[in-house]
């Protein structure tokens, strides 16, 4: 239902013809939350793995590994990407963004107060969505969040309660 | 009293909203191995051979003849096994189980092991379940369960068709799909030795059947397999039978291995071999007399089990029980069964029998208004069940019974009758083409009919002034919100701060046997549970009414450390009675009731159905957190909708065709209608607070509704969910109505 997924997914071959060109010697240079790191692992790994191994950030979740649920959500370079459709080696240089390094606390409120938690495995990710939706677009109507929310599934709220969490917070 | 009925928020949400929950794929232990699970790549086979390449010293293979228990995973019956025992009967049947540090590497290992089969004729669909012409999956007939009744004397009503026009007579045959959980988590589990014997964590809904069946399997004492239940991302029945089987595997591993092993189904592997919900079919036919009331219905309820047992029986008697809806119906004959076959084995999910049965006669009062030509809502009210009614099991409905009133709710809130009227009197080219549905139906509370009399649910209680009160119950929270209402009927019941009120977790080393968590039963058999515990702690600090304060009677009469406690079991009210060969009593101590309306536009040139409104009324008694209470109805209502329209899950020969999130469509935000909720509280007696169950509940009636509205909006009548545009397309040609206009 969601067209994300697709575009991902080009986005991810086209990084790999990138990938090929760089020299398995070349050290990869990522920033996590603001630090630095330089992966030992292979460039192919994926970015959901890598976060969630090596660097041991949990919060990001894996829903479906094929994304299409958005569980994995995070901003690279303030953009809202699937973690698990993107290798290592294409976000050299890039700036990562996971819901460890959010610290948004209306929002949070928002999503505590409205109900908009159920299972919370898709939380992480609707926050995420919902950050780099707020960035963008300070006062979106709710066609716009739900359009904004749309490439991430959630099986238990339907819905209604995490519009109404983003819609509490439009910046004014 | 300052907790119940107030929109508390949920005590597990901060943690979750900051990625800091740990959910079992979080947690990792110090030389943990991952397992996999080599299955059956045939329906229906005995196994001749399995060939293992040789392998590298830290992988690990473990086969059903190693197996230290009994090879049966305990539930009801004992036809599933952990691993194929020389036989597989469905596609992605367990056959081997391996161990290793990568998963990669085991992938890899799984492509060189070489299983031998030899064929024997699979059973496809229920029609050849039943037809007599293949060997049994089992018992001699093929069939898991069967439930019959005859009340009254429906066989003369039904006689008269043709020699009197005493009575109208109306049949159909219903059939709905498959439906997946989807559960954004995928199952996992991690087992590893502990004490004596093995500890499981994982994502679940029930520690105590997974205890049951692992002491079995593994030949332990119940006391030495520890389940302890961790953060649960979703489940809806889905983690209620299965998780069993899964544990059984890492804790066969992790027991040959010595070493903790992590079990993690990706998407794919989750969608192909977990249960889901059970395909159905229904013919029935319903006779009204000169007053258009329900004279009598006849039932023929069929489920497609799958190839093992699981928890069909139970799906059975609740689909049964559904089979005369919401109506008074004195003259009933009802045959069901759930029968077998080689495909994946259906088992528990929200509202477990009941959605397939409510569809049915929802969609047979629907159709008969139709031709009765009195409007779906005004049936309904000749029909429906009020208080001092009986059921048509003979169970009399002395309170709780705020049927009338929801169905009035929705009817008022959605305008229902004006806009039915005018959607089916409007011009057929019209545009777009509108049209309203409605469905009314009940849930049951607690377990069907003897379950609760024989799970005899613990809980207990106990409580110091230094560290406040702790209830101890194996109920799971799994996102409904449990951790956060029974806090809250805690903390009302002692007038405690809900600061003061904790909950031990769900461990069975640590906690009594309080039952799965499953059947909407945690609020009201639970929570009532905890209530009457908490009662117990008021007389032992002499605080028995509730004018006193337990909290300075508590400091009064106890030590600062002293620990009290209370614990109770569930016993099933004296004027209940049940009948279970017979469906003679009471089904259920208690009914949540409830309607649901749908609203829809249909495109004429594509035939793509776009919800605008759900509107639902629920009577559960008390809401003890209306927020939470909302969210279920919320995300259930959408579940229901799901499973109307967009879920489609086929099978051919065997193997799932739609085993991936992008061929299996569950609702987005976009698809997502607006959704009234309106909560009714009839208050039920033995309800802590007044409260009855809503966790199934908003998912059942949907479908009705929503196909409904779609046949309100183009005047022909569907038989089957999911109703894709394909299906309306095919019937609109059928029945050679234009399908096509000049654009």
């Amino acid at each position: 239902m969601s067209v994300f997924p697709n575009i991902f997914l080009i986005f991810s071959l086209c990084g790999l013809s990138v990938l090929c060109g760089k020299k398995s010697e070349e050290v990869l240079k990522i920033i996590v939350n603001g630090i630095e790191y330089l992966p030992t692992v292979s460039p192919t790994m994926r970015l959901l793995d890598y976060l969630r191994k090596e660097l041991k950030l949990t919060g990001t979740k894996e829903g479906c590994g094929e994304g299409e649920c958005g569980a994995c959500s995070v901003l690279i370079d303030g953009k809202l990407v699937n973690s698990c459709m993107v290798l290592l080696g294409q976000v050299d240089g890039k700036e990562i963004t996971t819901i460890e390094g959010v610290n948004d606390s209306t929002l949070f409120k928002a999503f505590e107060e409205t109900g908009a938690v159920q299972c919370g495995f898709c939380t992480p990710g609707m926050i995420m969505a919902a950050i780099a939706l707020l960035r963008k677009n300070p006062n979106p109507s709710v066609y716009e969040i739900k359009e904004a929310i749309s490439g991430n599934l959630c099986r238990c709220t339907g819905y209604k309660k995490i519009v109404e969490a983003i819609e509490r917070v439009k910046r004014k | 009293m300052g907790y119940v009925g107030k929109s508390v928020s949920r005590v597990d949400a901060a943690d979750k909203i900051r990625g800091k929950a740990k959910y079992i794929d979080d947690l990792t232990f110090p030389d943990m191995l991952v397992g996999i699970t080599i299955r059956s790549t045939r329906q229906r086979a005995r196994i001749v051979d399995i060939k293992i390449p040789e392998l590298p010293e830290n992988i690990v293979t473990f086969s059903a003849d190693e197996i230290p228990g009994d090879n049966y995973v305990a539930l009801f019956k004992e036809d599933q096994p952990f691993l194929a025992n020389g036989i597989v009967q469905y596609i992605g049947e367990p056959v081997l189980l391996l161990a290793g540090p990568d998963k990669n590497i085991l992938r890899e290992v799984e492509e060189r092991i070489e299983i031998k089969y030899e064929d024997i004729p699979a059973i496809n669909t229920i029609e050849e379940a039943l037809s007599g012409k293949f060997p049994p999956i089992y018992g001699d007939e093929n069939i898991y369960k069967r439930y019959g009744y005859v009340k009254g004397d429906p066989d003369s009503i039904f006689k008269e068709k043709g020699k009197s026009k005493k009575y109208k007579i109306f049949s159909g045959t219903y059939k709905t799909g498959y439906q997946e959980h989807v559960y954004l988590e995928t199952q996992g589990v991690i087992a590893m030795l502990y004490g004596n014997g093995v500890k499981v964590l994982g994502s679940l809904q029930c520690p105590f059947y997974i205890n049951r069946a692992l002491a079995i399997g593994l030949g332990l004492k119940p006391d030495d397999v520890v389940i302890e239940q961790v953060c649960t991302g979703g489940a809806f029945g889905g983690k209620e039978e299965f998780p069993s089987l899964m544990a059984g595997h890492a804790a066969f591993l992790a027991l040959k291995t010595g070493k903790p092993v992590k079990m993690i189904y990706d998407r794919q592997e989750d969608l192909l071999v977990t249960t889901k919900r059970h395909p159905s079919k229904t013919i029935q036919r319903i006779a009204f007399d000169s007053d258009n009331r329900i004279a009598a219905i006849e039932t023929d309820f069929t489920l497609d089990g799958g190839a093992h047992s699981t928890l069909s029986e139970v799906v059975l008697a609740r689909g049964a029980l559904a089979a005369t809806g919401v109506y008074r119906c004195v003259n009933s004959k009802l045959s069901s069964r759930a029968v077998s076959t080689n495909n994946v084995p259906s088992g528990a999910f929200r509202g477990f029998g009941a959605p397939q049965a409510f569809f049915a006669i929802e969609q047979s009062i629907n159709h008969s208004a139709n031709k009765l030509g009195l409007n779906p809502y005004n049936l309904r009210k000749i029909n429906i069940l009020r208080k001092g009614d009986r059921t048509t099991t003979g169970q009399l409905l002395s309170e709780s019974t705020g049927l009338e009133k929801v169905l009035d709710a929705v009817e008022k809130a959605a305008d229902f009758r004006k806009k039915y009227e005018s959607y089916k009197n409007k011009k057929t080219d019209d545009k777009p083409l509108k049209g309203i549905g409605i469905s009314s139906f009940f849930h049951g509370i607690g377990f069907t009919g003897k379950g609760e009399e024989i799970i005899k649910a613990t809980a207990a209680v106990e409580y110091s002034v230094k560290d406040g009160a702790v209830i101890k119950i194996s109920t799971v929270e799994m996102g409904q919100g449990m951790s956060t209402v029974i806090r809250q009927i805690g903390a009302d019941s002692l007038q405690l701060p809900i600061s003061e009120i904790h909950i031990s977790a769900p461990d069975t080393s640590r906690v009594p046997n309080s039952g799965p968590t499953v059947a909407s039963r945690t609020t009201t058999i639970v929570g009532g549970l905890v209530y009457q515990c908490c009662m117990e702690l008021r007389e032992k600090v002499n605080a028995k009414e509730f004018s006193s304060d337990f909290s300075s009677s508590a400091k009064e009469n106890l030590d600062e450390e002293e620990v009290i406690s209370s614990t109770k079991s569930y016993k099933v009210p004296k004027d209940v009675h049940w009948d279970n060969d017979n469906f003679i009593g009471s089904a259920y101590p208690a009914y949540s009731w409830a309607a649901v309306v749908v609203e829809v536009e249909v495109d004429p040139i594509t035939f793509e159905v776009s919800v605008e409104k759900i509107t639902a009324a629920n009577d559960i008694g008390k809401a003890i957190n209306p927020v939470l209470v909302e969210g279920q109805i919320e995300g259930g209502s959408l579940q229901g909708l799901g499973y109307a329209s967009t879920e489609v899950m086929t099978i051919t020969n065997g193997k799932i065709n739609n085993h991936s999130l992008t061929d299996y469509i569950i609702p987005t935000s976009l698809d997502t209608p607006e959704i009234d909720s309106i909560i009714i509280e009839e208050s039920y007696s033995r309800g802590p607070f007044g409260a009855k169950g809503v966790g199934e509940q908003p998912l059942v009636g949907v479908p009705p509704a929503y196909v409904g509205a779609v046949e309100n909006a183009l005047g022909v009548e569907f038989f089957e969910i999911p109703l894709t545009p394909e299906k309306i397309y095919l019937k609109l040609k059928n029945a050679n109505r234009r399908v096509r206009r000049e654009c």
